[in-house]
């Protein structure tokens, strides 16, 4: 187990998921401390990309309990979890391609209020005071992630790391108590790489708790203080990476799992 | 003015505020919806009946209501009609359906209100439709008779109507609405309850489309139960296609050269053989290519959808050193 300071802010505890015939989630169990960077690694289908759509909402369990900050969300809608203060990245990044850069980080500050069609009419000028504002934050966080000179150009137009990059910036711009990352690295070049560590480390420093699925050992290993292993739809085991390197099921269960894929 | 170029302008203006409608649908949140002209017929009867005193028709034929509204009374309660069928119609079909599936089922709808306008006369007035409303203004001397201040105050509702929706359209609802129409996921992602977005994006274009129906009937002064086919929802489609989906200039562009251009111009085609409805045909064809040429040589519309620009309010920041980023 982690080292016990810091209280649980996500509890995931027997979780069951199937499709068909396939348990893609089958009795997970583990939790995650308030603050901490998590990694979450497993060979292929070992149901950690389903175990994120669990918790982020985008699917229901069909039995367990998932509590965040204390508050059941097993099976609520994505968007409500999201504005609990839970939200995740994807493993290709989902930015608003017809939006403008810029629309795309004032679509992701918290600011569900101002959405209403009677404030739309009624009350633009404080709308567009307070905009103002949310428009100074995004420039500033533009220019950190190198996207300044692109506020203006459609989200759709950027390259891949630009785009992940992007979705960074917009979760900068939410600031979520928690944030899930699906494969931040998939699609990302070398060099951007290690960037992307240090963006990700910003995260917490900033105090999010971030868990991340990922396969590349070394950057998990490098970055993470707590590991949780998954194979089978099931929670094999957590600790750091040494630690898990001396669990020889983590060890059979990666080697034996990666010829066992379908 | 000729009464001629009123009546075309008029028409022009009308249909632009039903393009508008569709913009609403279509271009700010996506929704593939094929029932917009069911709401426009359900803003004219509603119109028609809130304006008319009680029936009087011989049974079977009838209508309900017959209020003696006055027409701007008769016109908001046209929109509240077709605003609230919009979000019975639209809770129903925007709850589980995407795209397509969504459209099919709008298209279910449109069907199913064309027949039963058509065949209930004792709610729709039977073959000769309701009928009897005074064009509003029309007794105001001197330009009254021909329709000209119909047509200012058609003009006005079609001025009211573009500047409400782009305030709309530019405030942090807008946005929202038309981040669902990018990636309905990303929206959920980022807290949106992307139901409700699509809900009121459909009711509120339900109201502009009503609205659009209203002014219909009281231009026409009837209400023809034969005349709501969903074929016009289509060339609503193509005025946007051709103006630029999501630009509301656009629209009003896009509305006259389909309604007003296109239509006049196909008049004088030639009738084939002995075949007088030749040129309705040939009218019909002409939009079709219209809507494949356009999709095919310009996709975004002649005025495409306008780019938010964001204008630092202070001196322009240096541009700060950039990350090298390749493509990933």
């Amino acid at each position: 187990m982690g080292e016990p300071s810091g209280t649980a802010l996500l509890e995931v505890d027997s979780v069951i998921r199937s499709f068909g015939g396939v348990q893609a989630v089958n009795g997970a169990t583990f939790s995650v401390r308030e603050g901490s960077l998590t990694g979450l690694i497993g060979p292929n289908g070992a149901g950690k990309s389903t175990m994120i759509d669990l918790i982020s909402g985008f699917q229901s369990p069909d039995s367990g309990t998932i509590r965040f900050a204390g508050k059941e969300i097993g099976g609520m809608p994505a968007y409500k979890v999201s504005n609990l203060g839970l939200m995740r990245s994807f493993q290709t990044p989902r930015e608003w391609p017809g939006l403008t850069v810029m629309e795309n980080m004032l679509l992701s500050f918290p600011i569900r209020n101002r959405e209403s069609i009677w404030r739309g009419l009624f009350t633009r000028k404080s709308l567009k005071a307070a905009e103002r504002e949310d428009r100074v934050v995004a420039r500033t966080l533009l220019d950190h992630f190198g996207l300044l000179r692109l506020k203006n150009e459609p989200a759709g137009t950027l390259s891949g790391g630009q785009k992940r990059l992007l979705e960074f910036a917009r979760l900068a711009a939410a600031r979520p108590r928690m944030i899930l990352l699906d494969e931040p690295q998939a699609g990302v070049n070398p060099v951007l790489r290690v960037r992307m560590g240090e963006l990700i480390r910003d995260m917490v420093n900033d105090g999010a708790t971030v868990v991340m699925v990922e396969h590349n050992l070394p950057f998990v290993e490098r970055l993470c203080d707590t590991v949780i292993v998954m194979a089978l739809g099931r929670c094999l085991a957590t600790g750091t990476m040494s630690e898990l390197r001396a669990h020889k099921e983590v060890i059979d269960a990666y080697l034996g799992g990666v010829e066992g894929v379908a | 003015m000729s009464a001629y170029i009123i009546s075309l302008a008029t028409t022009g203006v009308i249909f632009s505020i039903v393009a508008l409608g569709l913009n609403v649908r279509w271009g700010w949140a996506g929704e593939f919806d094929i029932a917009l002209f069911a709401f426009v017929a359900i803003g004219a009867y509603s119109y028609s009946v809130f304006n008319l005193p009680p029936s009087t028709l011989p049974y079977p034929a009838g209508y309900i209501l017959g209020l003696n509204a006055p027409f701007w009374l008769s016109m908001i309660g046209a929109m509240v009609v077709s605003g609230i069928l919009s979000a019975a119609v639209g809770a129903l079909a925007l709850r589980k359906l995407r795209d397509d599936y969504f459209g099919i089922t709008t298209l279910a709808f449109a069907l199913v209100l064309t027949l039963i306008i058509g065949q209930d006369t004792t709610l729709f007035g039977g073959f000769e439709g309701v009928y009897g409303m005074v064009q509003p203004f029309s007794n105001l001397e001197p330009f009254g008779s021909d329709g000209g201040y119909f047509l200012a105050m058609c003009v006005v509702v079609l001025v009211i109507v573009f500047l409400v929706l782009n305030w709309l359209y530019k405030s942090p609802f807008g946005r929202a609405v038309r981040s669902v129409r990018e990636d309905e996921t990303a929206s959920q992602a980022f807290g949106r309850n992307v139901y409700l977005l699509k809900l009121k994006a459909y009711v509120l274009g339900g109201c502009v489309a009503g609205l659009g129906g209203a002014l219909l009937a009281a231009y026409i002064t009837s209400f023809n139960p034969y005349a709501w086919t969903p074929q016009e929802t289509f060339l609503i489609y193509a005025a946007l296609f051709v103006g630029g989906t999501g630009n509301a200039i656009g629209a009003i562009f896009g509305t006259f050269f389909v309604f007003v251009f296109i239509q006049e111009i196909t008049r004088y085609m030639p009738t084939i053989g002995d075949n007088a409805s030749s040129p309705d045909a040939l009218r019909l064809i002409a939009i079709g290519a219209l809507i494949v040429a356009i999709l095919w040589f310009r996709p975004q519309g002649v005025l495409p959808e306008p780019r938010a620009k964001d204008v630092e309010d202070t001196a322009e920041t240096p541009v700060a050193p950039e990350v090298q980023v390749t493509s990933g």
